[in-house]
């Protein structure tokens, strides 16, 4: 029988090399043999995307790869999420998630809403390229506690500014937080644009979800 | 000389005495300065074209695209398509849902779509009107970017890895569709293609995706644009000298007359990676967006230097943004000019 490290490890090989039946497989290897689903998600799952990450930023990998590991993370995530326990303990709340107007840039945001839901955070995922419009309407409606935009291209983090300054207008802003993220946005322009904060990666994005719905 | 003047020396002998200037695209820009939204601009021929002319007044480029419209093959081959203020249509859904939709593909006779028809008209329209004095080009994109479109391009990155036999006859397909679209431009009496794969650029694919899924189609299309004594132009975005020396790729197999290369290049390099080619580029695509006229002046002045005098035509890096001031936009001729 194979120990939890190898199990985990099997896991993350699977992701970078973007085997989705592997990942199916080790997923339901990880449950049989008792692994928590969450720590499977985080250090099997997590760890391979981070690596994968790694070798696209180093060139050794190109888009492609990265889409085919993305799709070999959701399958095993798809097996282990039911089984994800939430933690009583940590803070919880409601996260709207989307990509800019604009913009269909979603790899990125589809990873943080993974870590969130793993994290145990309710998350209400708008998509890619969302109307302005309707990123302020699901405010209005579900009145969740963070709203979360993405962008990755300079041409569309302006509409990040303009969300904000349509939550203002219709009197939403003081109710909820508002961070964003996306590799050009920086914590310079959250600050300038007038959001609570910035995430660098999903991981940054958990903290900082955690650190803003902690009890004062 | 005729602003077209220079271009036709350049492209022949790779020396003029100027500097000429091209975009190398400014169609949506142009609309959007002249206040036509992106569905305004589909109703009426003349006044399409005249928001061309109204801003190239402003911004005088030696050539231009007369057909911007470049995703129009997407609309005839029965995708859906959005349609926002400003900007390209949009492809909103893909008609290749499984690979098996491949085989069910039919080349849509194009000169009944009514889309192709008006940009045609327009482009016409255009030509004849500066024409004599302006070098003016269709643009259009590449098989491997229409093929993007048809069947989503995260969905065609992963199927290049899982099933690459069923990728490549996909790209048989918008090969021979595009050939259709080259017809129509023969037929018209246009001079000038420019072929445009963003898809395949530097960030997106690797240099052995390229070499498999880009390039072999893109020189069928190149030949055959030779072929028909139209010049070829191209234009792919992002690094193309990252990892891999993709510019010498281009020009060993698809040889077009005349290469745009976005920001990300590295100008003197490219200069020698094609160094029977001529260049086009590469002044910052943000900087247009966000900098000031001093600002652009100064980037363009540095490409010039850079790229030195021969084989060398100064443009945008890739698209002039929508939205970009038009002092910037002839602050990059005034560049050309000084
Ligand atoms: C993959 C990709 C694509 C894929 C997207 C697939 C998909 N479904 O997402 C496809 C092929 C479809 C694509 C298309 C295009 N792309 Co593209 N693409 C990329 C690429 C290579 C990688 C992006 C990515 O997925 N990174 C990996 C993820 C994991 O990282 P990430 O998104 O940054 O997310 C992390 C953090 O930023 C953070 N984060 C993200 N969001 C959030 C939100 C919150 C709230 C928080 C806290 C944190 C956070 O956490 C994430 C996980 O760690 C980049 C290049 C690059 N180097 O970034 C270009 C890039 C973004 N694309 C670019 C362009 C131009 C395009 C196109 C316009 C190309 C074209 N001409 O046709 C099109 C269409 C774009 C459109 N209208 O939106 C440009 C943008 C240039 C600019 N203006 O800024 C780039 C920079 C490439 C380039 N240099 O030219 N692209
Ligand atoms: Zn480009």
């Amino acid at each position: 029988m194979p120990s939890k490290n190898e199990i985990l490890a099997k896991l993350s090989e699977c992701v970078i090399k973007g085997d989705v039946e592997g990942c199916k497989k080790w997923a339901k290897t990880a449950l049989e043999n008792n692994i928590e689903a969450n720590e499977a998600i985080a250090n099997g799952c997590a760890e391979g995307m981070k690596i994968v990450g790694d070798k696209f930023e180093k060139g050794e990998y190109y888009v492609p790869h990265v889409l085919l590991s993305a799709q070999a993370m959701m399958a095993a995530i798809e097996i282990l999420k039911p089984y994800v326990k939430v933690e009583k303990s940590e803070v919880t709340g409601t996260v709207v998630l989307g990509v800019v107007e604009g913009d269909i840039h979603e790899i990125g945001k589809n990873l943080v809403k993974t870590m969130l839901e793993a994290a145990g955070f309710k998350v209400v995922d708008l998509g890619k390229d969302v109307p302005l419009t309707k990123i302020v309407e699901t405010v209005k409606e579900m009145s969740p506690d963070i709203v979360g935009l993405s962008a990755l291209m300079t041409t569309t983090m302006p509409n990040m500014h303009k969300c904000i300054e349509m939550l203002e207008k219709e009197g939403l802003r003081d109710k909820i937080k508002v961070i964003i993220g996306g590799a050009p946005t920086s914590r310079e322009f959250a600050r300038k644009i007038g959001a609570d904060g910035w995430g660098e990666d999903a991981s940054a994005a958990v903290n900082l979800v955690k650190n803003l719905l902690k009890p004062k | 000389m005729l602003p077209r003047e220079h271009l036709e020396a350049i492209l022949k002998s790779g020396k003029t005495d100027v500097v000429p200037v091209m975009p190398p695209f400014q169609g949506f820009w142009a609309l959007d300065v002249a206040g036509l939204t992106t569905p305004q601009s589909f109703k009426d021929v003349s006044k399409t074209a005249s928001a061309q002319l109204k801003v190239l007044e402003q911004c005088t480029f030696d050539g231009i695209e007369v057909l911007w419209d470049w995703l129009v093959p997407v609309e005839a081959l029965g995708c859906k398509v959005d349609f926002p203020e400003k900007g390209n249509p949009i492809t909103s859904e893909n008609i290749v849902k499984s690979l098996e939709d491949v085989d069910k593909l039919e080349v849509p006779d194009i000169r009944k779509h009514a889309r192709t028809v008006f940009d045609y008209e327009v482009a016409e329209a255009l030509r004849d009107k500066i024409g004599r004095q302006h070098f003016t080009y269709i643009t259009m994109p590449s098989p491997f970017t229409l093929a993007g479109e048809l069947r989503g391009v995260e969905s065609l990155l992963v199927d290049m890895m899982l099933n690459p036999a069923d990728v490549h006859r996909l790209l048989k397909f918008t090969t021979e569709v595009l050939l259709e679209y080259l017809d129509l431009t023969v037929e018209k009496g246009f001079e000038a293609v420019f072929w445009c794969d963003p898809t395949a650029s530097g960030d997106l694919i690797s240099p052995d995706q390229f070499k498999e899924f880009s390039l072999p189609y893109l020189k069928v299309l190149s030949q055959k644009t030779k072929e028909k004594n139209l010049w070829v132009l191209v234009h792919i975005c992002g690094d193309l000298l990252k990892g891999a020396d993709r510019l010498k790729m281009i020009q060993d197999e698809v040889k077009p007359h005349l290469m745009s290369v976005d920001t990300a290049v590295d100008l003197l390099q490219a200069k020698q990676s094609m160094d029977a080619t001529i260049i086009l580029g590469n002044v910052s695509t943000t900087a247009l967006l966000q900098d000031t006229p001093e600002k652009v002046y100064e980037l363009s002045i540095d490409c010039v230097k850079k790229a030195g005098e021969d084989r060398f035509v100064l443009g945008a890096g890739c698209d002039i943004p929508v939205g970009s001031p038009p002092e910037n936009v002839s602050a990059m001729i005034k560049a050309a000019r000084a």
